[in-house]
């Protein structure tokens, strides 16, 4: 692209790789409401927004999870 | 799914919807949301939906309390992106909301054949355009953060700088690049529920995109970070399957 802003891209590499907080951002903006034969809904993920330090925390564990190889 | 017995306490958990003409030769390679099963293709009709096995009790049963469990959210929230990330970048697809499981593919495709109006118009919608988040942050003023309070009068005096200094949120130039990426997107969405508690951050939110616009679209982030440079600095993420733009209110 010919300009000077580089768009962070999900997946990129190591380096370049989009916040996890961003990830969360945009994974649970909606997305198609389906009520499936068990019914789930987005219910207490409110609580999520509390406390940014504890989702950073988290965030890390996360990745330190995702880096130490899945099943 | 492959060899393992499908015993009678397996659910599925939906990605997303796509045309059935999409089928062919999509292979997706992410571990599905539990790390352990593959994603399949269904056929659904005139869709296809991209689904995996999962188990019914650690994710129907408990998702209610897993969806409190940061650590849980983070790497399933990740695992769902991986997946539905590598499903758009090969197709059209409706993401399906986080958390979506039917107890099998018979309630699975009874539950698409319900929405199919719906999922059409959602899919002409979202075809050849992706998802972009925008930030925009106010640049920092080191040598006034560096200073360190002498006193609790002298600390809550530098707060009340630093809180002065911050943009307004209705301010006039952040309306002028929302209304311009706007103009250059084919709609909007706020965002931010997770990050919005970001230090400097002065705006954001999340647009629709069409690929074609692209050149259009990056010439006004392109506009706003020279005007904007050394004062307020411009983030863009993406570009994200659509997300926020596939809810049945539309």
């Amino acid at each position: 692209m010919p300009t000077d802003f580089e768009p962070i891209a999900p997946g990129g590499t190591a380096e370049d790789e989009v916040s996890l907080l961003d990830i969360l951002d945009h994974v649970l903006n909606a997305g198609v409401v389906v009520h499936g034969s068990l019914v789930l809904s987005l219910a207490g993920v409110d609580l999520v927004y509390l406390g940014l330090s504890v989702v950073l925390t988290s965030v890390e564990t996360a990745l330190r999870n995702l880096q130490s190889g899945q099943e | 799914m492959g060899n393992r017995a499908v015993a009678a306490e397996q659910a599925l958990y939906l990605y997303g919807v796509s045309p059935a003409r999409a089928r062919a030769g999509t292979k997706i390679g992410s571990p599905g949301i539990d790390g352990v099963h593959g994603v399949e293709p269904l056929s659904c009709g005139e869709f296809v939906c991209w689904a995996s096995a999962v188990d019914a009790a650690s994710f129907g049963e408990a998702l209610e309390s897993n969806m409190e469990n940061l650590d849980w959210l983070a790497l399933h929230g990740v695992r769902h992106q991986q997946v539905v990330g590598e499903i758009a970048r090969q197709e059209t697809v409706v993401p399906a909301r986080f958390g979506t499981i039917f107890s099998g593919k018979d309630a699975l495709r009874k539950d698409v054949e319900g929405r199919r109006e719906m999922l059409k118009r959602v899919l002409a919608k979202i075809t050849d355009a992706d998802e972009w988040g925008v930030k925009v942050y106010a640049e920092h003023k080191p040598a006034r953060e560096a200073v360190a309070a002498s006193s609790g009068r002298d600390y809550l005096q530098q707060k009340a700088a630093r809180l002065k200094t911050r943009p307004e949120r209705d301010d006039a130039e952040l309306k002028e690049f929302a209304s311009a990426l706007g103009e250059a997107a084919a709609d909007s969405a706020p965002t931010g529920k997770i990050s919005g508690a970001q230090p400097d951050l002065a705006w954001q939110a999340t647009f629709l995109v069409p690929r074609k616009r692209r050149t259009e679209w990056d010439g006004v982030l392109k506009k706003f970070v020279e005007r904007w440079s050394g004062a307020r600095r411009i983030e863009v993420n993406g570009p994200w399957p659509p997300y926020s733009f596939v809810s049945d209110a539309d």
